[in-house]
């Protein structure tokens, strides 16, 4: 090390190394900030005019009822009518299989559809479908049937059939059987229910019963598609009023009001506040973050079940109201991440009416997300987080306005738009 | 040759040096980096595209001044709501359009009492929905919906259970000895007696449904360290643990 101490008390080397220097300091410099300024977009879509509602037709997503045909009409007909189905038969060397109307069988009204193969031939009848969030349809089997249906976004397949009398889910590369047994002969309702294409999971429900909540599979080539079909085994079965709901029509069903940064993710924000809700209904947000848009499901944090603790808020609502927060980012890994923000995820605030557990009365209303967006700020405030209140516009601006649905439930806008950043350690 | 080999290793050494130290440097800097700082408020998002994309396109859906003055004459001329508004104290807190979907229908209006008010009715939030319900309660402000396409009220409801203002009386909903059970059984809670000494109890709202046809009382006990509410059932005289909690107090 001496000769090397030595020659660097030499001006000569010196003059040079500190240039040199100095132009590697300026160089990291710029370099950092140029990534940090590498945020090239965010935006949350959402959905301002609330449809949630299951009565108003309008926000129904799909309905089939297969009123619109005749005896024996192919589900494939032109003009689409009902849903736009497309029917693919397969026969095997002789025999028969078809997708059809049937009017011996029947839900409601005075039809079905029926799928019949024999001599291991197979039918598939599918229509365009994208993530909805729920999905239920009326079933009926004879024979040895085996009725599959499947639903996939191109990630993940909701994957189900019934295998004689037993109602099965494709997961881990085979079908994993669930507690629950169908009678043949009979109508039974198949419900998917809280579905999140985010996580990759949803609930099965039969005959208005909760069987089970399962995983989906990963995708097998089913992107945006809803199909039924029937091989194997001869045999019949009756689908009847398909009904679905979509996710949102555009988005989250309440204002973007807040961003958690540097080193955030969703558990982690709920433990900030009430911790999960597990009970809470979900919603969907689609997030942009530059890099195209990912979704998220996701129930929030909020006063405990079924309502404990509610908030006496003084203006402008004056009444004692629940508070709830959701908060989104693409699970996995629950976080979004840019060299501006860190791991941060996105949250969506609003007040619930208070009580609100059913009879007492139903709750009617949930909005005002410019007060709430204030409530969490303040929490976080109080317990020592770094907050920037109405730190920078998401652009969601809107004054009072109250959305109103044919059932009575309303959703109350108010945002000033300005969202606000609270810097999680 | 050594010379050389010297002044490149020299050259090397106070390149790394600087290198990483103008990195860390960089990270260190407040206020310039978002995420790497408390200190400063992060980086503001840069968004592409129309940002009145998604639902900002609303601006068509305000009212108008002259729909304004309409909503409110229908609201004081009504000879339900009109006539309930005309004796008491209250001012309109927000008011905006009513919506169904994109098609804007009337007028929606949030109304505060100057201090919360006793109200009996039958309450719906939406006249079309056919739900509606029965109660009697504190009221701090109201939601009125008015369809503007027929000049009628379409929606006359609480937004929730006001506050129960200590010193004013109670007129009616239960017998006075029901109340009075009723209080004793809520101040008999694990939950008021949480709240230490000198607890009140306060009738703050009572529901009729068809599970509780009778009425389920709803008392707000206070005292100095804390609020909580217990519901009991008028019929069996028992508390309805489903609907008792605390109060989450805005000061922590």
């Amino acid at each position: 090390m001496r000769p090397i101490l030595r020659k660097v008390g030499k001006a000569r080397f010196l003059g040079p190394a500190v240039i040199v220097a100095v132009a590697l300091i300026l160089i990291s410099n710029l370099a950092y900030a140029y990534t940090t300024s590498n945020l090239k977009v965010l935006q949350i879509q959402e959905d301002r005019f609330y449809n949630y509602d299951f009565l108003d037709e309008d926000a129904v997503d799909v309905f089939e009822d297969f009123e619109w045909g005749s005896d024996g009409t192919s589900l494939d007909v032109e003009p689409p009518h009902g849903v736009d189905w497309t029917v693919t038969i397969w026969i095997d060397w002789l025999g028969t299989a078809s997708a059809e109307i049937d009017t011996e069988q029947h839900h409601q009204g005075t039809k079905s559809a029926k799928f019949y193969i024999d001599y291991g031939n197979s039918v598939f009848a599918s229509y365009p479908d994208y993530r909805p969030s729920y999905r239920g349809f009326w079933l009926k089997t004879e024979g040895y049937a085996k009725p599959t249906t499947i639903t996939g976004d191109g990630q993940h397949d909701i994957f189900v059939r019934v295998n004689g009398a037993t109602l099965q889910y494709f997961y881990n590369w085979g079908w994993q059987s669930t507690s629950c047994s169908l009678s043949p002969n009979q109508w039974h309702k198949i419900e998917f229910k809280d579905i999140d294409w985010g996580s990759g999971k949803y609930s099965i429900y039969v005959d208005d019963n909760y069987v089970q909540r399962v995983d989906m599979c990963p995708d097998m080539g089913y992107n945006g598609i809803t199909q039924y079909y029937s091989c194997e085994y001869t045999g019949s079965f009756w689908i009847d009023d398909i009904l679905e709901y979509p996710p949102s029509s555009n988005g989250v069903a309440c204002a973007a009001t807040m961003v958690f940064y540097n080193n955030a993710w969703v558990n982690k924000v709920k433990n900030m506040y009430y911790g999960m809700a597990d009970w809470a209904t979900w919603d969907y947000a689609p997030l942009n973050n530059g890099n195209g848009w990912i979704w998220d499901g996701d129930r929030g944090t909020k006063t405990h079940y079924p309502f404990n603790n509610p908030v006496y808020l003084p203006e402008p609502i004056d009444a004692y109201v629940l508070m709830h927060l959701r908060v989104y980012a693409p699970n996995p890994p629950d976080y979004m991440e840019n060299s501006a923000w860190g791991k941060y995820v996105i949250g969506t605030t609003h007040c619930d009416e208070f009580p609100e557990y059913p009879s007492v009365p139903w709750q009617t209303w949930h909005g005002y997300h410019e007060v709430a967006e204030e409530f969490f700020a303040d929490w976080a405030i109080d317990d020592g987080y770094t907050v920037f209140e109405d730190w920078t516009s998401f652009y969601n601006e809107e004054d009072f306005r109250v959305d109103v649905q044919p059932d009575g439930y309303i959703c109350i806008w108010e945002n000033d738009g300005d969202a606000t950043a609270v810097y999680v350690p | 040759v050594r010379n050389w080999k010297t002044r490149a290793t020299v050259i090397v050494m106070i390149a790394t040096v600087a290198l990483v130290g103008g990195l860390v440097a960089a990270y260190l800097i407040p206020g310039e980096t978002g995420a790497s700082s408390a200190l400063g408020p992060p980086e503001a998002p840069v968004v592409v595209g129309d940002t009145t994309e998604g639902g900002q396109g609303v601006s068509d859906l305000t009212l108008t001044e002259e729909e304004k003055a309409t909503a409110m004459h229908i609201i004081e001329s009504d000879a339900h709501v009109g006539g309930i508004l005309q004796n008491l104290d209250w001012h309109v807190q927000l008011i905006g359009p009513l919506t169904q979907g994109q098609q804007k229908i009337g007028a929606a209006v949030l109304i505060t009492f100057d201090g919360a008010v006793w109200m009996e009715d039958t309450f719906s939030p939406y006249y079309p929905s056919g739900y509606s319900y029965a109660a009697k309660l504190w009221v701090g402000s109201m939601h009125i919906l008015v369809d503007l396409r027929d000049g009628r009220i379409v929606g006359f409801s609480p937004t929730g259970m006001g506050r129960a203002p200590i010193t004013s009386p109670i007129t009616s909903s239960i017998t006075s000895e029901e109340r009075a059970a009723a209080a004793a059984i809520s101040l008999s809670t694990p939950l008021a007696k949480a709240l230490g000494e000198n607890v009140e109890a306060y009738l703050n709202a009572v529901y009729y449904t068809d599970e509780y046809p009778q009425g389920i009382a709803f008392f707000n006990i206070r005292s100095d360290q804390g609020e909580a509410f217990v519901a009991i059932d008028i019929d069996k005289m028992v508390v309805a643990e489903q609907y008792t909690s605390s109060v989450e107090s805005l000061e922590r």
